[in-house]
């Protein structure tokens, strides 16, 4: 009796933890159903209730491109199906469980040429030179080289937009620091300065933070006096710097970037790679190591275990120290822009770029043409995802997938929601007649109007080592700790070239 | 009733057979038949069907060879090991406590429940905050309550976190094995301990002989859930630390190995999934029938 008792008993147990997991997953699903937007009831298993179907990867811009699509569907009476997974999610596993499905997306979407293998290798990126539409063509014809998705071959993709990044800085910040009809000036000086300048500029300033010494800095030979006092904006101040610790992808991705962009030419040559090659680009990446360690000795928190905090040093409390003016500098792209104008709206429409300086010598860059000066001027645009077509879908959904993408990139209407809906900077936009509508945006147009743009070369190192190898790397080696050994920046460039080579099997 | 039972047997048990052959056989099956193919998600290497792609046990051996799945291994059986241990001892002395009590049992009892009743994710995030903030800043920080550098930044070393992973799932835990080792205790007779208290035997004695072979049929079940639950730990390994200074686990390798490869190598990934569930099998298995055999009847 007692045992049977028991085993009652137990069972009633094993029945609540059996739905106490099941509460789990009904949790975790639903929180990514509640991300998605798009009308998913359209598919059922009898046949499709669509006439194209978009995954759409980028989730900061579900709304838009829902909208886009309806005005497309209305414009041609046809009807377009969009799936959109909420933002920050990674839609990789998604899409390709649609893609094993009976209903595939027409159109589809992938970050960079790494990325691309995957789906040339499967047969599902189409080879944008079969398209049958003239004006597809045209369009396909007049991607820019460096803005282009191929595997060596041919060409696959068609640009979302572009984005930037750079050193983020409030103009009515440089106001507090150096008077109001010093900021022009202060800029450009940047813009042009070395790194040399660079340096002693970012010690004068964290001196005059910390330790309330009043002095001047000089760039490009021009000196900027420091207000004696810190007053207005100037008064919360606490470091030059505000370092996201714990994103690994801050340095492993886009802050290396400008090293892999002085020794690669794009990222296609950058996944080309041989060691020689990284071997050569061994002063390009302790430079680096310098600018980074630079970056990190003058953040609102010290260099240490703190710094990799995620509660206090993620991408969200990176962006509020910034927001709140507590640092001068924010390294980060325009696509942080919505983060800052919900911590301080207020700053905003002053926020410009400035570029990031890294110690290059012409020695060097290894990139042919390319000058120490450019570098240092310049700031990465670059592609962050394409629209593919996929080849698995009928010839019908082909072809309107390649009317969809000519509207979008060329029709007023459609260029209307790509501006102002899904807040994009064309990739096709004529710098001088283009604006972005908000300061940042702005500010990678006049980069991109004065031809001062790098490339995004890292994205042709293997696959996941930029953030999860060697971002992680220097994050449990390097970011954690306060003081680095003179060994540092060797330590440094020797791992990075050591483990991009093992990653693309070149030993 | 019985017969009744008997005689219905394949129509009652029908539908539950076919969810578990759907659900379950179906999928563990290609699982098997994927993890011997160059599977990539959406295709196969060099041809159109699995069996044009048959790479024998390329993605065993390879899996052997990858340093992170060892790592991994080696990390999981490491902090099972540990936290079985603490799991079990934690949540017997709290179960202990709650049969002693006259009053408040049930308050007790639901308290100590409570936390296995949240989501692994959320748990992790939680304490993510306690080990970040709690611990590091305001009770062992320097500047804290009192100092104590093993307790600071516990998420960021790989020993620390192996601990601070089984701080969490203690906590989590040993409230729902505890219901369970009281059900065993009040299953033991109390004319036994009574009997054996006359004859001169200690309140540790008694624990050792009395109380100890009758909980047998416990032990069993807590065994066997704290030892598959921790070798499966992924929601809260992947939230309190994300696998960062080599705590990642085999669950949390296996779901990860998509991305540390491109083409994603699902094939790799699945023939560690399916090593993976070996080990698993194997060691409870293993278990059960070891700790069955203790078991004792009246």
């Amino acid at each position: 009796m007692k045992k049977k008792l028991l085993s009652i008993v137990l069972s009633c147990v094993l029945a609540i933890g059996l739905l106490a997991g099941c509460g789990d997953s009904g949790g975790t699903s639903e929180s990514g159903d509640s991300g998605a937007s798009g009308d998913s009831s359209g598919k059922t298993s009898s046949g499709k209730e669509y006439d194209l179907y978009i995954f759409n990867g980028k989730g900061e811009n579900a709304d838009a491109m829902q909208a886009a699509a309806e005005a497309f569907g209305e414009e041609k009476g046809v009807t377009v199906k969009v799936f959109t997974l909420g933002s920050g999610t990674n839609s990789d596993d998604t899409l390709r469980a649609e893609m094993n499905s009976k209903n595939k997306p027409g159109i589809f979407t992938t970050g960079s040429s790494m990325t691309l293998v995957e789906w040339v290798e499967g047969g599902f990126a189409m080879d944008l030179s079969k398209a049958t539409n003239e004006e597809f063509k045209k369009l396909v014809s007049e991607i820019p080289e460096s803005f282009q998705l191929t595997d060596g071959n041919a060409n696959y993709g068609i640009p979302f937009n572009v984005e930037g990044y750079g050193y983020i800085v409030d103009k009515e910040m440089l106001a507090a620091l150096f008077g109001e009809n010093k900021v022009e000036g202060f800029i450009d000086a940047f813009k042009t300065a070395t790194y040399d300048e660079f340096e002693s500029a970012i010690k004068s300033l964290q001196a005059y933070i910390q330790e309330e010494t009043a002095g001047s800095v000089t760039l490009s030979g021009q000196e900027f006096a420091l207000v004696a006092e810190k007053t207005g904006k100037a008064e919360n101040l606490e470091a030059v710097f505000s370092v996201a610790g714990s994103e690994k992808w801050t340095y492993g991705d886009h802050f290396v970037n400008i090293a892999v962009d002085a020794v690669f030419k794009d990222s296609k040559v950058a996944s080309e790679a041989t060691k020689a090659e990284l071997e050569a680009g061994r002063g390009a990446f302790e430079a680096y190591a310098k600018a980074l360690d630079l970056k990190t000795s003058n953040a609102t928190t010290p260099r240490g275990p703190e710094l990799i905090n995620s509660s206090t040093n993620g991408y969200d409390p990176s962006v509020a120290t910034f927001a709140s003016g507590k640092a001068i500098f924010l390294k980060q792209g325009n696509w942080v822009y919505g983060n800052i104008w919900k911590a301080n709206s207020d700053i905003v429409d002053t926020l410009t770029f400035l570029p990031v300086k890294m110690p290059f010598t012409q020695s060097d860059i290894k990139v042919e043409g390319l000058t120490v000066e450019h570098i240092l001027e310049s700031i990465p645009v670059f592609v962050p995802g394409y629209y593919v077509i996929n080849d698995k879908v009928s010839d019908e959904e082909k072809a309107l997938a390649e009317e969809f993408l000519v509207w979008l990139n060329t029709t007023e209407a459609g260029q209307k929601f790509v501006i102002e809906d899904m807040a994009f900077i064309p990739y096709n936009a004529d710098p001088e007649t283009t604006s972005a509508g908000y300061s940042l945006g702005d500010s990678i147009i006049s980069y991109m109007s004065e031809g001062r743009t790098l490339t995004n070369a890292y994205a042709g190192a293997p696959a996941g080592w930029a953030t999860d190898t060697f971002g992680l790397w220097l994050m449990e080696n390097y970011i954690n700790t306060a003081e680095w050994p003179d060994s540092a920046y060797e330590d440094i460039a020797d791992h990075l070239i050591s483990s991009w080579a093992e990653m693309a099997g070149l030993d | 009733m019985d017969r009744y039972y008997k005689k219905k047997f394949v129509p009652l048990a029908l539908p539950a057979l076919i969810l578990f052959v759907l659900v379950i056989v179906i999928p563990f099956v290609m699982g098997v038949i994927y993890s011997f193919t160059g599977w990539r998600g959406t295709y196969f290497v060099e041809g159109e069907h699995f069996w044009e792609s048959f790479v024998g046990f390329e993605n065993y051996i390879n899996a052997f060879k990858t340093k992170k799945f060892i790592d991994a291994f080696v990390y999981t059986i490491k902090f099972t090991l540990v936290a079985v241990i603490v799991i079990n001892v934690v949540s017997l002395a709290i179960s202990l406590l709650a049969t002693s009590l006259n009053k408040g049992a049930a308050a007790y009892r639901t308290i100590y429940f409570l936390p296995s009743l949240l989501g692994g994710l959320a748990l992790g995030y939680i304490w993510q905050f306690i080990f970040e903030i709690v611990f590091s800043k305001i009770l062992f920080g320097e500047e804290g309550v009192i100092s104590i550098p093993a307790l600071c930044n516990m998420t960021q070393d790989n020993t620390k976190a192996l601990f601070a992973l089984v701080m969490l799932v203690t906590w989590q835990l040993s409230g729902y094995m505890m219901i369970i080792y009281t059900t065993g205790l009040n299953s033991i007779p109390r004319d036994l301990s009574e009997a054996a208290s006359i004859d001169g035997a200690s309140a540790l004695q008694r624990f050792i002989n009395i109380t100890v072979p009758m909980l047998m049929p416990s032990f069993t079940i807590v065994f066997f859930l704290t030892l598959s639950r921790c070798f499966m730990l992924l929601d809260q390994n992947i939230a309190l630390t994300d696998g960062n200074f080599g705590t990642r686990m085999l669950a949390t390798q296996i779901l990860r190995t998509t991305r540390d490869s491109s083409p994603p190598d699902y094939g790799l990934a699945q023939a560690q999934a399916v090593i993976f569930f070996v080990l698993i099998a194997v060691v409870t298995l293993f278990q059960v029938s070891v700790t069955s055999k203790k078991e004792v009847e009246l």
